[in-house]
């Protein structure tokens, strides 16, 4: 028996090779091709980058990440343009003029705007560019207007409301999505179809009302505003361009949207694959590119290799042309030979930690015994502007910057970020580390109980980001050298848990950042200062007021003023104010970095671009 | 065997006495660590005092012997009461492991039939279950940290023994000397302690001691996951995980942070040499037929 | 023995059953506001975000036993889910990701199994001797390094100084061709799908891939097979038969290759069945450090997401492989060793 199982599998294994060996001599040759077998060495053609991870969609209606923003960019373009080097000026792209009140093109009231659209343009399947496309595109994303997506932006400016299902329910005249009847959904897409029309060779945007940061948020760099093919749309099964339709690919879940995985646009790259399993998109030079086809034929944009010491050891080796560096990890680029490193690249972003003025404490394990007893802190503690500004004192920024991000960001001065600082004054206040101040505040706060009592609290960071850690714990450092009786402890949660206690309004402090969705100033006060905002849902009750209170006002006449002194003069205010009345602790102004090979030219930093890279502009040489 | 004999040749034997040393070296770094690395009044002694924040280690030094790795964290310290966290980790999870098996197995055994069945059955749902996702759905549960890790290491790691235990029990009742006690009228209590106990018992403590020091490197690879102790907890797994993005130094230097990974990586290839080489003459000795 | 087969295989969905009701009973003390994470990527990704809608619209907050029986309803429709972490069905993420793993684990398992039964036989013959201290000692140190410090070291070795075993599965020109309408993906496993269209350049480039990942696993278990197969050639080398072999006269060679050593490899092949198991379930450390998406990676951050209908997906896909894989060693270990009956 024993010897029998053995010859039984050495002859079934025989077999199996031999009819394989067979089928594969005999059967078609593949034929290398000849650009094909060139192995890993410098190839022109092909440009490789491997990021940080997978975009989570390709619908521009539903990206609202910077993963899935990136590849949209490469695919597909936009009405216009940023100029080079600026964030307030624009170049004609899709529209062969820019609208202004000077060539009229755009109202005196600021409400209408008027786009001449660009002939001769070719859709990566051949088809031509019309204005009827850019009319539909703008109406599917807003009619589509999925839950989490940034269509609010476009939304807010046409019709004065945040989603497509609060339009519905002002027309309707109901409180609920569920209660609007057919009528008023039919009346809801007119609305829509009514606001975007093609007149001519023109699409014509009617507004609600002035919205200045309109422009910026068409520009090529907004995902949301790409151009699609309305033919191809339609006959891959997305909305069939009518009114009373609507609903049916309204808020549809990701993956059941026809552009989740697919892309037909106009831009300098067509789509090959997108590989999910493996996280990479392939993607090659449209050839009737309009501006002419991109010099870099192939790109691989891979977005599965998590580890950075295969990445960097990749770029090392000159098998990638470029990588997403993390900032803890760009000194271990230094000296790298053939790579070029470029680091403190100014974005528009910044992180915070916000007070929250009115804490859940029923059950909290955050705050101690919940109350000013030298073992907890009462809930209405960072309500004291003492308090906050004892905070604000007690953090070491220099020592943060220079240590911990190796000097990639600067110290706030103030909500909007350094990238705008034509909207404010750079030589304004901002916070320092200054352990004398901060006790001067905390013996002003409640009466000097706190000084008298100390207190206990826990900060909570979401694990994995160490950089946030290192941000409570040099807090912590700076707060208990101030009193022995100050006790704070730092604690990391996992996203998934902390999401619940965040949204219960149990954490005292949130540790988060904003990353710009558009280039102007109110993209940061209204969340931040705004008492309708993202992140003053997270100080409660009495902190919404305190924002109604104190910016509410200031805020709205931001964005209604069209006239850019007028402008700038209430950001200047607003921001002052926001380190006056420290609303949140503002941790940083970020900056990012970029590691490529040496051979890759034309790369220009543009700090509002989703993309790492705008491949068009790229080329390959070895000189 | 009486254990003074055993232990006897556990010394004689150079390589076992190695093991032993070793291990006596551990015991007593674990029990004189407030000594050795007196920790900061106030804080929690498990957590890593940090030298700066700088993420860039630092070289060893006169003031810190062993240097510091990324974050500024002191690796003397880490590792000292590291030794602690390797031995409490090691030991609870294996102990209860080992407890839950020779249970279980026992019982099976014991009562056969229907018990058998669906004891064995039972067993065989938790090793089908996937280790990777039954630690990061208890971690999700229970929240990150050391001693939430060790419960899945336990609910996952029990299978073999209780398989084991039952094997034991069902040879042992075969054996023609039990028969034969048996028929001679000897009472239960003899039967267990004279053979029940070392034939049954004992191979799966010596076998299940014997992991002890794997587990730390287990629990090592759940901090690559993110999975293991909180950051900054004296853990010698996350001490070398700390040290990943430094391991491959600098181009042209890639020694630069040998430090980084040197230190953490000696503390737990000897931690787990140590057990495994009394294991090993543990089974040696047990076993009668190797002794000729 | 067709009686004993068939009866593990009906035992097949006491074991699916068990295991998907134990993961349903454990996400369900979670509740919906946890579970809802899996739709956010990031602490900094929720804006402008309805979170009751989406638990709403994804019916989170159903009891636990609704949830499970509308997953085995969907289940028998053939419909495992969709996977919010990997973006796309969860049937289709498994086979997608499948082939990788099966393609590594076909080249693992020769180096691993031959390898180590090899050093345990070396160890095993000169027991107590030098050359027994030393293999032992090595392979304890390999065993006790993280899989993470071996893997990285062996990428910075072989790729970061030799240059020749580069991450990932395919090099950048290589993905290309694979690309091309004239390749035919048969399998998803790049070499056999190379080898079916005779394109030997491709066949080498994925082979070259394969190496340090299957060096690094085959050192992680060398020592494992080492200690296996090393007691238990000692224990079968001091058995009587083997004495009486060798009072025979027969040479110490002889008496390892006909009376030793297939007796002793009888345990080994549950150590390596065992072995193949956990290659076959991913291998998540050594696939991210080399860039080799397999099933452990679509584990790891389904799992890390909460990503529930993938982790139950994975799991039930994993128990099948389990029992199929245990199934067929135990009928080769009754065929091998014919003192096991199986009942």
């Amino acid at each position: 028996m024993k010897g029998k199982v053995w010859l039984w599998l050495v002859l079934v294994a025989v077999v199996v090779i031999g009819a394989a060996g067979i089928f594969i001599w005999t059967g078609q040759k593949g034929e290398p091709a000849a650009e094909e077998a060139q192995g890993p060495s410098f190839n022109p053609d092909l440009f490789v980058y491997l990021g940080p991870g997978d975009a989570e969609t390709l619908d521009p209606s539903k990206a609202y990440d910077t993963a899935s923003a990136e590849i949209i960019f490469q695919y597909y373009d936009n009405l216009i343009a940023y100029k080079e080097g600026s964030l307030d000026e624009f170049v004609p792209m899709l529209a062969t003029e820019v609208p202004s009140v000077e060539n009229g093109l755009l109202a005196a009231d600021g409400m209408t705007y008027t786009f001449p659209i660009r002939k001769g343009v070719k859709f990566h399947n051949g088809a031509e560019l019309t204005p009827e496309d850019v009319e539909y595109s703008f109406e599917r994303n807003i009619l589509a207007d999925p839950a989490g997506g940034p269509m609010w932006m476009l939304i807010e400016p046409l019709f004065g409301v945040s989603t497509i299902e609060d339009l519905a329910c002002q027309i309707a005249g109901v409180d609920s999505f569920d209660q609007v009847d057919e009528a008023a959904l039919v009346e809801t897409g007119k609305r829509v179809m009514a606001a975007i029309e093609v007149d001519g060779d023109n699409v014509v945007f009617h507004l609600n009302q002035p919205y200045p940061p309109f422009l910026s948020i068409l520009a090529h760099n907004s995902s949301w505003s790409a151009i699609l093919n309305k033919e191809w749309m339609i006959a891959n099964g997305a909305w069939d361009g009518r009114a009373e339709t609507w609903v049916q690919w309204h808020n549809l879940p990701t993956e059941e949207q026809v552009l989740f995985d697919k892309a037909m646009g106009t831009g300098p790259y067509k789509q090959v694959e997108w590989d999910r399993s493996n996280s990479r998109h392939t993607m090659e030079a449209h050839a009737d590119y309009w501006r002419g086809p991109a010099a870099i034929k192939t790109v691989i944009v891979n977005n599965g290799v998590t580890e950075f010491n295969t990445r960097k050891l990749m770029l090392q080796r000159g098998e990638v042309d470029a990588i997403y560096v993390p900032v803890e990890n760009s000194p271990q680029l230094e000296g790298m030979e053939g790579v070029t490193v470029l680091r403190n690249l100014p974005l528009l972003s910044n992180v915070c930690a916000i007070f929250n003025q009115e804490i859940n404490a029923v059950d909290n394990e955050f705050v101690g015994s919940g109350q000013l007893d030298g073992n907890g802190i009462p809930p209405d503690f960072f309500s004291d502007i003492n308090i906050r500004k004892a905070f604000c004192y007690a953090f070491d920024y220099e020592a943060f910057i220079s240590e911990v991000v190796l000097g990639e960001a600067s110290v706030p001065y103030g909500v909007i970020p350094k990238g705008l600082s034509d909207y404010f004054d750079p030589n304004g206040p901002r916070y320092h580390y200054d352990p004398e101040k901060a006790a001067e505040y905390f013996k002003k706060a409640f009466d000097g109980e706190v000084w008298e009592k100390g207190f206990k609290v826990t900060l909570v960071w979401n694990i994995p980001n160490t950089t946030r850690k290192t941000a409570c714990e040099i807090l912590e450092h700076g707060i208990e050298a101030l009193n022995p009786k100050f006790q704070v402890e730092v604690q990391g949660m996992e996203w998934a848990t902390m999401l619940p206690r965040r949204r219960e309004g149990r954490l005292p402090m949130v540790f988060i950042g904003w990353l710009a969705d558009f280039a102007d100033p109110h993209n940061f006060v209204y969340p931040y200062l705004h008492s309708k905002g993202d992140f003053m849902a997270f100080t409660g009750e009495l902190g919404r007021n305190f924002a109604a209170a104190e910016f509410d006002e200031l805020v709205n006449a931001g964005i209604n003023e069209t006239d850019p002194a007028k402008r700038v003069a209430i950001y200047t205010a607003l921001q002052k104010k926001s380190i006056e009345l420290a609303p949140h602790l503002m941790l940083y102004d970020a900056c990012d970095r970029r590691a490529h090979r040496d051979w890759v030219k034309g790369f220009v930093f543009d700090p509002i671009r989703p993309a790492q890279y705008d491949f068009y502009a790229l080329s390959k040489s070895l000189d | 065997m009486a254990i003074m004999a055993i232990l006897r040749r556990l010394v004689k034997n150079r390589v076992s006495l190695l093991g032993l040393i070793l291990l006596a070296f551990f015991a007593v770094v674990a029990l004189a660590a407030p000594w050795l690395a007196p920790p900061e009044a106030g804080h929690d002694p498990y957590r890593i005092p940090r030298r700066g924040w700088a993420l860039e280690p630092t070289p060893p030094s006169a003031e810190y012997p062993l240097g510091l790795t990324q974050g500024q964290y002191d690796i003397y310290y880490g590792l000292v009461w590291g030794t602690r966290t390797a031995f409490r980790v090691g030991i609870i999870v294996i102990t209860c492991r080992a407890l839950i098996g020779i249970v279980l197995g026992a019982i099976a055994a014991y009562y056969g039939g229907l018990w058998d069945e669906v004891l064995m059955r039972f067993t065989d749902i938790f090793m089908s279950f996937p280790y990777l996702i039954g630690v990061v759905v208890f971690v999700a549960i229970f929240g990150p940290g050391l001693n939430n890790v060790m419960i899945p290491l336990i609910a996952l790691g029990w299978m073999p023994y209780a398989r084991m235990m039952r094997g034991n029990i069902l040879a042992v009742k075969q054996e023609e000397y039990v028969l034969a006690a048996r028929a001679l009228g000897v009472s239960d209590f003899k039967i267990i302690t004279r053979h029940i106990l070392p034939n049954a018992v004992f191979p799966v403590l010596i076998q299940a001691s014997m992991q002890i020091g794997s587990i730390v490197v287990s629990v090592s690879a759940l901090s690559f996951l993110g999975l293991g102790a909180p950051e900054g907890y004296a853990d010698w797994g996350q001490m070398l995980n700390f040290a990943r993005n430094w391991m491959l130094g600098e181009q042209g230097n890639a020694l630069k942070y040998w430090y980084t990974v040197v230190y953490p990586g000696l503390a737990m290839v000897l931690f787990v040499l140590a057990w495994n080489l009394i294991g090993d003459a543990f089974r040696d000795i047990m076993d009668p037929r190797l002794q000729a | 023995m067709l009686a004993y087969i068939v009866r593990r295989l009906l035992f097949l969905p006491v074991v699916l059953f068990g295991i998907t009701a134990l993961l349903f009973a454990l996400i369900s003390t979670l509740g919906p506001w946890t579970r809802v994470a899996t739709f956010i990527p990031s602490p900094d990704a929720e804006r402008h975000v309805d979170l009751e809608a989406i638990i709403r619209k994804y019916h989170l907050d159903d009891p636990p036993l609704k949830m499970y029986l509308r997953w085995v309803k969907n289940l028998f429709r053939g419909n495992l889910g969709w996977s919010q972490s990997s973006h796309m069905t969860v049937s289709e993420a498994i086979a997608r990701r499948f082939p990788a793993t099966l393609e590594l684990t076909l080249f693992a398992v020769g180096p691993v199994i031959i390898g180590g039964i090899f050093l345990g036989v070396i160890a095993a013959v000169r027991h107590n001797k030098p050359l027994d201290h030393i293999t032992r000692i090595l392979a304890i140190i390999l065993w006790s390094m993280p899989d993470f410090v071996l893997g990285l070291a062996v990428l910075m070795v072989g790729f970061g100084v030799l240059g020749w075993f580069p991450p990932g599965r395919l090099s950048a020109w290589a993905q290309l061709a694979v690309l091309k309408e004239s390749f035919v993906a048969y399998t998803g496993m790049h070499t056999i799908d190379a080898l079916l269209n005779r394109r030997f350049d491709l066949f080498w480039d994925a082979l070259r891939h394969l190496v340090a990942p299957v060096f690094t696993l085959a050192c992680l278990w060398w020592a494992f097979m080492l200690r296996v197969t090393r007691s238990s050639m000692l224990e079968v080398l001091n058995q009587d038969y083997v004495q009486t072999a060798r009072a025979k006269g027969l040479t110490e060679r002889m008496v390892i290759q006909k009376h030793v050593l297939r007796n002793a490899l009888i345990p080994v092949t549950t150590v390596a069945s065992n072995m193949l198991l956990g290659l076959l379930g991913g291998v998540v450390i050594v696939e991210t450090v080399f860039n080799y998406p397999g099933l452990g990676l679509l584990t790891a951050t389904a799992a890390t997401r909460l990503d529930v209908p993938c982790v139950v997906g994975v799991a039930l896909f994993y128990a099948v492989i389990l029992v199929v894989v245990n199934l067929v060693v135990d009928v080769l270990y009754s065929l091998i060793d014919p003192r096991v009956r199986l009942e």
